[in-house]
């Protein structure tokens, strides 16, 4: 009972979501601000879904060498999203590990200057 | 018949391992085809729905202290995962707008406004940045659960199995 509770309440959380967007996407400003018309069928004149990262606006129906679909080509949008993540994953790890150091580089220098007989 | 018993936290890593490699499958249509992309995607769905069950109690505890003194990471996980859970919601709503399988399994028929398919592809854009961030907030607890029970009752036997072998051939050769 617990779980169906919860699991509603996140339904409906993004059933909020969903219609906020939905409200915004039927406004004028929002369409102007993406640059795609209201009612536009540019994009979605052909079958499929382009796909997604570094293809963004790819029309489905066009092919490319060594891509074609359902084919094996299109993999490679999985391995690249697969690096796209692990370099995020890597420049997070420097940033804080560098900051550890720093951190780390700070409080000796304060005890150092603490030990200092020069001190004061 | 025995029961499997899985440990809260293996359960974990195999719901996350899961949502990822759908996720990330679910991102190249071309490879699997509309019908496997639209399913995967509603599947996934299901997932993090899962996900946020498992991780209820985190959720209401920062919900709850979001206002009082909260460490920095935890402020930063949680804005991320807000984030990430409405782009997420974005992602399935864009996707099924614009679906041709999944609604016509249900006799209904898709929006044809590119303004969705739009959104559909940005939001997923973002949403692979934001999982990069998720995973990189998480990836000690990633590496020492896999460490600890995928890499270790594997390695970790075998290693045990051939150190017995190693001191018996020594013990032979004396």
């Amino acid at each position: 009972m617990k779980t169906l509770g919860r699991t509603l309440f996140i339904l409906i959380a993004a059933l909020i979501v969903s219609g906020a967007f939905y409200a915004l996407s039927q406004t004028i400003t929002f369409s102007a601000l993406v640059g795609q018309p209201m009612g536009s069928n540019s994009i979605t004149g052909q079958a499929g879904s382009p796909d997604f990262a570094n293809e963004q606006g790819r029309v489905p129906g066009d092919v490319r060498d060594g891509d074609h679909e359902g084919g094996g080509g299109s993999w490679e949008t999985v391995g690249r999203n697969l690096l796209q993540i692990a370099a995020l994953v890597a420049a997070v790890q420097v940033v804080w590990s560098i900051g550890r150091w720093l951190k780390r580089t700070a409080a000796s220098l304060t005890q150092k200057n603490r030990l200092s007989p020069n001190r004061g | 018949m025995q029961r499997l018993k899985l440990g809260g936290t293996v359960r974990n890593l195999l719901v996350d391992g899961t949502i990822f490699v759908g996720f990330l499958v679910a991102t190249a249509p071309h490879a699997t085809g509309q019908t496997i992309h639209e399913w995967l995607g509603l599947a996934c769905g299901v997932g993090i729905i899962t996900h946020l069950l498992l991780h209820w109690k985190w959720i209401v505890n920062v919900v709850r202290r979001y206002f009082r003194k909260l460490p920095g990471q935890v402020r930063i996980n949680s804005i991320l995962n807000t984030v990430l859970f409405i782009a997420l919601t974005l992602i399935i709503f864009s996707g099924l707008m614009i679906s041709k399988v999944v609604l016509s399994t249900f006799g209904l028929s898709g929006s044809h406004d590119a303004i969705w398919r739009w959104l559909h592809t940005s939001a997923t854009n973002v949403t692979l940045i934001i999982v990069g961030l998720h995973v990189a907030l998480h990836w000690k607890w990633i590496v020492s659960t896999i460490k600890r029970y995928a890499w270790q009752p594997i390695f970790g036997r075998r290693q045990q199995q051939t150190q017995p072998v190693m001191l018996s051939e020594q013990g032979g050769a004396r």
